[in-house]
């Protein structure tokens, strides 16, 4: 399926089976894509071409049912903007691989994901942003938050070459670990061959506060729904990318339930 | 009519016995004010109220309306009436104010609350508290000065309305002006409830606000002398020292931390 974004543009795409995806940016285009992957699909390949001086947002919602496969290519070229969200909640494995190409001067890359791993589900992803051209930037911020069992995996990579001077590359990954017998890898790279640039990492892996769980508690909330009130903190900077209200709104609401901030217990 | 009762309160931090046998009991629409030295237990009593798990209770009873609160998880607690308000309030990023009180709020009812009756309680107590309209949207704490903190924890004492609030030095951090903000807006909340309240302090101005029907003095882990509020103003004027003559007791002294000298490293000393 080819989709192009031209002017101002609003694109809601659903995703079945196994799917190839090519989305395009026009030079001075702006706007969103809202890519579903619906219960059935198994794979996602994904590339996005993004002329100069586009702008987009592109939101990447994980609904499937079973265990999925998304491969992501992005080729961003001359001052180009792309702000990316990846959402997963799902009790289902999903692997995820993308390359980001900054192809040339100004462009700039942003992405912000959250997942959540539930009992034995296992989510792994190897990002790679690459930086071929002076002046880029590449931001990753990854969220995770894992219960009892579950795994999560993260190789993220900043790549700048020879000769791009002033790239920037920035990546943080923060995880949140609840229960016990859960598994986290996270693997920050900076792959840096250039002297004159910005570049940085921040990972934190951990238990949720017992001060903060206590003052949560004090205020009524169960221990499950303090962990769920926790959690969902992980998720707010995804879901706020969400433009549509009453899709935001039910999105959270999908999280909330998700992560037991209406359980009991 | 809501009744609090403490009986022969045992607390132990880390093996070590603060509280010591303590008696009070609190009824509906009185203020208790809770005075002594620091170190001696005033923050260690509230905290067992509330069911701070760093805090082991190792004799003696709580009771809200006859239910064992000792037998209650800190959640049930809040639920069934009682409220902190804490001296060092947490920072929690990435739940704002307005997600953390409604889902509070919903703890403790059937049917959530209405979102429009929502937010119009939470600007009502906002503007109580003159605090800044965005304030349900920042992040709990996040960011906020002290005396924010402080105000904040009374727009939870109003949103939740408890039968029986502890301030365990909500006044300090607070300015002159935001003393008296507090102030109002605890009396106010007070007044429509019927609240019990627990209060400690170090100032005598705060009391001078609010009131106090009753007020303590807890010396060693004990309550040594009860009366009303001229006690207030006998602390504020004499100290505490006359205490220990009257009811040979013996305050005990907070631990002050002293800096540890790392010593001195790669020095050179003459003649050395």
């Amino acid at each position: 399926m080819e989709v192009t974004g031209m002017n101002t543009f609003q694109q809601a795409i659903d995703i079945s089976n196994a799917q190839e995806l090519h989305l395009c940016t026009k030079t001075f285009s702006k706007g969103e894509f809202f890519v579903t992957c619906k219960e059935d699909a198994t794979s996602l390949d994904l590339v996005l071409d993004m002329e100069e001086n586009s702008s987009c947002s592109i939101l990447l919602l994980n609904q499937v049912e079973k265990e999925v496969t998304i491969h992501v290519t992005m080729n961003m070229n001359r001052d180009s903007y792309c702000k990316m969200g990846v959402l997963d909640v799902q009790n289902a494995p999903m692997t995820w691989n993308q390359k980001v190409n900054l192809l040339e001067e100004g462009a700039n890359f942003e992405l912000i994901s959250g997942q959540l791993c539930l009992p034995n589900m296992e989510k792994t992803g190897n990002l790679e942003v690459e930086h071929l051209a002076g002046n880029t930037y590449g931001e990753m911020k990854n969220f995770a938050v894992l219960s009892d069992e579950g795994k999560y995996e993260m190789v993220a990579n900043g790549n700048i070459k020879n000769g791009c001077h002033e790239a920037q590359s920035h990546q943080a990954t923060r995880v949140l670990t609840l229960g016990k017998g859960h598994s986290a890898k996270v693997v920050p790279l900076l792959l840096i061959d250039e002297n004159q640039v910005k570049a940085s990492h921040a990972l934190s892996i951990g238990q949720p506060d017992e001060d903060q769980l206590y003052y949560l508690q004090s205020r009524g909330l169960t221990k499950r729904q303090s962990l769920g009130l926790l959690s969902v903190g992980y998720f707010m900077p995804v879901i706020e990318m969400i433009q549509d209200e009453k899709m935001q709104e039910e999105v959270r609401m999908l999280v909330e339930s998700k992560v037991g901030l209406y359980g009991n217990k | 009519m809501s009744e609090l009762v403490i009986k022969n309160l045992h607390v132990s931090v880390e093996e070590k016995e603060i509280l010591k046998g303590l008696d009070l009991t609190i009824n509906s629409g009185e203020r208790h004010a809770l005075m002594g030295p620091n170190g001696n237990g005033k923050s260690t009593l509230l905290a067992a109220i509330m069911g701070n798990p760093k805090y082991t209770v190792t004799e003696g009873s709580i009771t809200l309306d006859g239910k064992d609160v000792l037998a209650m998880e800190v959640d049930e607690r809040s639920k069934a009436g009682l409220f902190l308000g804490m001296q060092y309030p947490s920072v929690i990023s990435g739940v704002t104010n307005s997600d953390f009180l409604r889902s509070a709020i919903n703890a403790r009812q059937e049917k959530p609350i209405g979102l429009f009756k929502f937010i119009k309680q939470m600007d009502k107590a906002i503007q109580k508290l003159e605090m800044k309209p965005d304030l349900a949207h920042r992040f709990l704490n996040d960011g906020f000065s002290g005396g924010e903190k402080k105000r904040n924890e009374i727009v939870q004492m109003m949103m939740l309305k408890p039968k029986f609030a502890m301030l365990d030095e909500i006044d300090s951090g607070l300015d002159v002006d935001a003393l008296r903000i507090v102030s109002d807006a605890i009396n106010e909340c007070q007044e429509e409830t019927q609240m019990g309240l627990l209060i400690v302090s170090h100032y005598a101005r705060f009391y001078e606000y609010l009131k106090p029907t009753h007020a303590h003095i807890l010396v060693d882990g004990r309550i040594v002398v009860s009366g009303d509020a001229s006690l207030v103003e006998k602390v504020d004027t004499e100290g505490y020292e006359w205490i220990e003559k009257e009811y040979q007791v013996k305050l005990v002294k907070e631990d002050k931390k002293q800096p540890i000298s790392l010593g001195s490293c790669a020095v050179n000393k003459k003649g050395a």
